[in-house]
């Protein structure tokens, strides 16, 4: 158990904080929530209505869908762009999807390799995009739920202030869902771009997201 | 006068299978099941204004727009009511909820609905459109 601990503690310690945000975020969203049902004159919502509210699921979703797609990008981006000196990019000779030998794939692939890596064919095409595959699968999937979700809440609002719903389609050309989307997104770049530059020349001793402290600062890809 | 309810707007009900990613899966259910309530609270409103029953029709008003009434007429709610020229409302012609907000159409007025505690009340009556602004009701909470 101890040794299952020390082994996941990085999956284990997001997870638990990322429930804990999220209950935080699900607590202070109902009390958000409710002030603004009882100035606009109306019934306050329980826990559990509020948990199942599309308020809180277009909230939840537009975090979730531009978070995933700033991991989608870096994960697709590093395949080709590089950033001189950054322990996140590979060294500019490395671009591209590089060779079935540099990728330990089918005939190269070694004894503990995973199956997909050396059986070839359709298999080991999709396990070489798996990871981009399934993170792009959550984001367009979360984006899917923001708009859906969005629309709902949209139009609660609208009815609330008397005026027309709208439908999905009208709704995701609304300034109000590129809003929320869009405000997601450039903070997203904003960080994963600014950690690759700042990853250049700044360190911090014992993370494998810097370079060793007396690495030069030209030195690419290389994991302290 | 008893008022037929058809043509229920469902584009709102968002599709429970995608919200389950968002650990939101109930987001249509509680709404599409209170469509009937909505329709049967604005058609028994109308019908206790047009007999000139204020207590009832008042009854079936949310709490915040019986006040304006009564704010507004500076007499009881039911009495009040009755001094509104709401027009002949007709029959239902369209119904949209979205959460715990209703719009209700009818042959000629539309009424907001929204759920409180003790079930569906009418917040607004007698609305006429305004394009790009909020419809101008003549009842309506403050």
């Amino acid at each position: 158990m101890r040794s299952f601990v020390r082994d996941n503690s990085l999956s284990l310690f997001f997870g638990l904080i990322f429930l804990a945000a999220l209950v935080g975020q699900s607590l202070t969203g109902m009390a958000e929530f409710n002030q603004q049902q009882l100035a606009d004159s109306m019934a306050t919502v329980s826990y559990a209505q509020y948990l199942t509210s599309s308020d809180f699921a277009v909230d939840v979703a537009e975090n979730w869908q531009s978070e995933y797609l700033q991991f989608l990008l870096y994960i697709l981006a590093t395949v080709w762009l590089v950033q001189r000196g950054s322990v996140e990019s590979k060294k500019p000779e490395e671009t591209g999807t590089e060779s079935d030998k540099d990728q330990q794939v089918g005939a190269y692939a070694p004894a503990d390799a995973p199956r997909s890596a050396w059986s070839g064919g359709f298999r080991t095409a999709v396990f070489s995009s798996s990871l981009g595959l399934v993170m792009g699968a959550i984001f367009f999937a979360s984006w899917l739920a923001q708009s859906l979700a969005g629309v709902a809440s949209y139009n609660q609002q609208q009815l609330t202030q008397r005026e027309d719903p709208v439908s999905w389609l009208s709704y995701v050309v609304t300034p109000e869902f590129w809003n929320r989307t869009l405000q997601n997104w450039q903070s997203e770049f904003l960080a994963v771009g600014s950690m690759a530059v700042f990853s250049v020349y700044l360190r911090q001793r014992g993370s494998p997201e810097s370079k060793p402290v007396g690495a030069p600062h030209a030195a690419t890809g290389v994991e302290g | 006068m008893a008022r037929l309810t058809s043509g229920y707007d469902v584009r709102m009900r968002a599709p429970l299978a995608a919200l389950v990613l968002a650990c939101t899966p109930v987001l249509a259910g509680c709404a599409a099941a209170g469509r009937p309530d909505v329709d049967s609270v604005v058609t028994h409103f109308y019908d206790a204004y047009d007999r000139r029953d204020g207590a009832t029709a008042c009854s079936l008003l949310a709490p915040a727009a019986r006040q304006e009434v009564e704010r507004a007429s500076g007499v009881s709610c039911s009495r009040g009511l009755l001094r509104e020229h709401l027009p002949r409302a007709g029959n239902v012609s369209r119904t949209t909820v979205s959460g715990d907000q209703a719009q209700v159409h009818l042959g000629g007025d539309t009424a907001f609905v929204a759920k409180f505690p003790g079930g569906w009340k009418v917040v607004a009556v007698g609305c006429s459109p305004k394009p790009g602004r909020p419809y101008d009701c003549e009842v309506e909470a403050g």
